[in-house]
């Protein structure tokens, strides 16, 4: 993991345990139960059913806009203090790659993408804006594939794009990453942990299922913290000598 | 209830990081009875527009929500560039607590190019 991670700035690594299972049901059950409350106002609900179909098939509810949203911020809020420990555990390539005194983003980002939402981000990296040293764990609930992904471009490639930006300006690098990404296949039950700096994009979704991830970024304690500052991260890990030397006189 | 398209500004993320920029946009926003429905940013390498010129063929909502002035000023305030926005949308810019219209705009418009020119 860590020789392809250092030569591509990713990788694609299953979990130890069942953190995403956990992670999953937190989010089947919330949302069940937020839906249940509202279940007059939207049509197509009908109750719980198995979490694969569930999650594939949640655009049956044709939830759009702010309603849509509300959901989602609401599903965050839920899951937030799980997110961190869950995917640390469950990942410990996180550990291998940045250390054991950790940081983790303070809130956590859920992402419903469903066929045919053209609202999405753009073509963009995380850093420098955030932390050069920073990594960011992509989860999917479902399994991720073709345009129900994201496309990323690896180290050599991201600096192709980079280029093309400078020269040729946002229009050719976005081209760039369309043409050259990687449709990365994740199913559930693993997770793509790439490097901050990374090109991504995300294409419009067009299969006939609903995208769910959790994005959830870590980094080193004592590494830069980047143009967002340290505010946007929270402790999760420090190694023992660190809560020694912290805690001394 | 209008919706907004918030644009931060990469350029001052280190004296007012992205969680309170988004705090005043929303809460201007919000004083200009609407919400924020979408937000980008621009990378560093993509400045001044990049991303959001891009971005503009897709966007749907009433306006769009500047964090500062700052990030209109090229060489003083970049009016064609805001005359490009102005007939489809109005422009906010919370930090300066300034609405653009096209109704208003033969108005504000002294106060602008002060901005572009501030010292």
């Amino acid at each position: 993991m860590v020789d392809t991670f250092s030569e591509l700035g990713y990788a694609i690594v299953k979990a130890q345990g069942t953190g995403p299972w956990t992670l999953r049901e937190a989010l089947y059950d919330a949302c069940c139960e937020k839906l249940q409350e509202a279940d007059r106002h939207i049509p197509g609900y009908i109750g719980r059913r198995s979490t694969d179909e569930w999650f594939d098939n949640f655009h049956d509810r044709e939830l759009r806009g702010r309603e849509l949203n509300n959901l989602r911020l609401h599903l965050q809020k839920t899951i937030q203090p799980l997110v961190g420990p869950v995917l640390f555990d469950s990942f410990p390539a996180i550990g291998q790659l940045i250390g054991p005194d950790v940081v983790q983003q303070r809130g956590c980002n859920l992402v419903i993408a469903q066929p045919g939402d053209s609202e999405r981000a753009p073509t963009h990296r995380d850093a420098p804006l955030n932390s050069k040293f920073e990594v960011i764990c992509w989860t999917p609930m479902n399994d991720a594939h073709d345009t129900k992904s994201m496309r990323v471009l690896n180290l050599a490639q991201t600096k192709v794009a980079l280029d093309t930006l400078r020269a040729e300006g946002y229009p050719a690098y976005k081209e760039y990453a369309a043409e050259t990404g990687l449709a990365v296949e994740v199913p559930f039950g693993s997770a793509l942990i790439f490097w901050a700096g990374l090109v991504h994009s995300i294409p419009i979704n067009q299969t006939h299922e609903t995208r769910w991830t959790i994005h959830h970024r870590f980094k080193n304690f004592w590494a830069p913290y980047g143009e967002k500052g340290s505010g946007y991260f929270t402790g999760l890990h420090l190694s023992p000598v660190t809560q020694i030397g912290l805690g001394a006189a | 209830m209008k919706s907004f398209y918030a644009v931060l500004d990469c350029q001052s993320f280190s004296e007012c990081p992205p969680s309170l920029q988004h705090l005043a946009i929303r809460s201007f926003c919000e004083q200009h009875n609407g919400e924020v429905s979408f937000y980008t940013c621009e990378d560093p390498l993509s400045l001044p527009y990049g991303v959001l010129e891009d971005q503009l063929p897709e966007i749907e909502t009433d306006g769009l929500c500047f964090f500062t002035t700052q990030q209109c000023i090229q060489e003083g305030f970049d009016f064609p560039f805001l005359e490009r926005l102005l007939p489809r949308w109005s422009v906010g810019f919370a930090r300066e607590n300034v609405w653009v219209t096209k109704e208003n705009y033969k108005e504000v418009r002294p106060w602008l190019w002060r901005e572009g020119h501030r010292e």
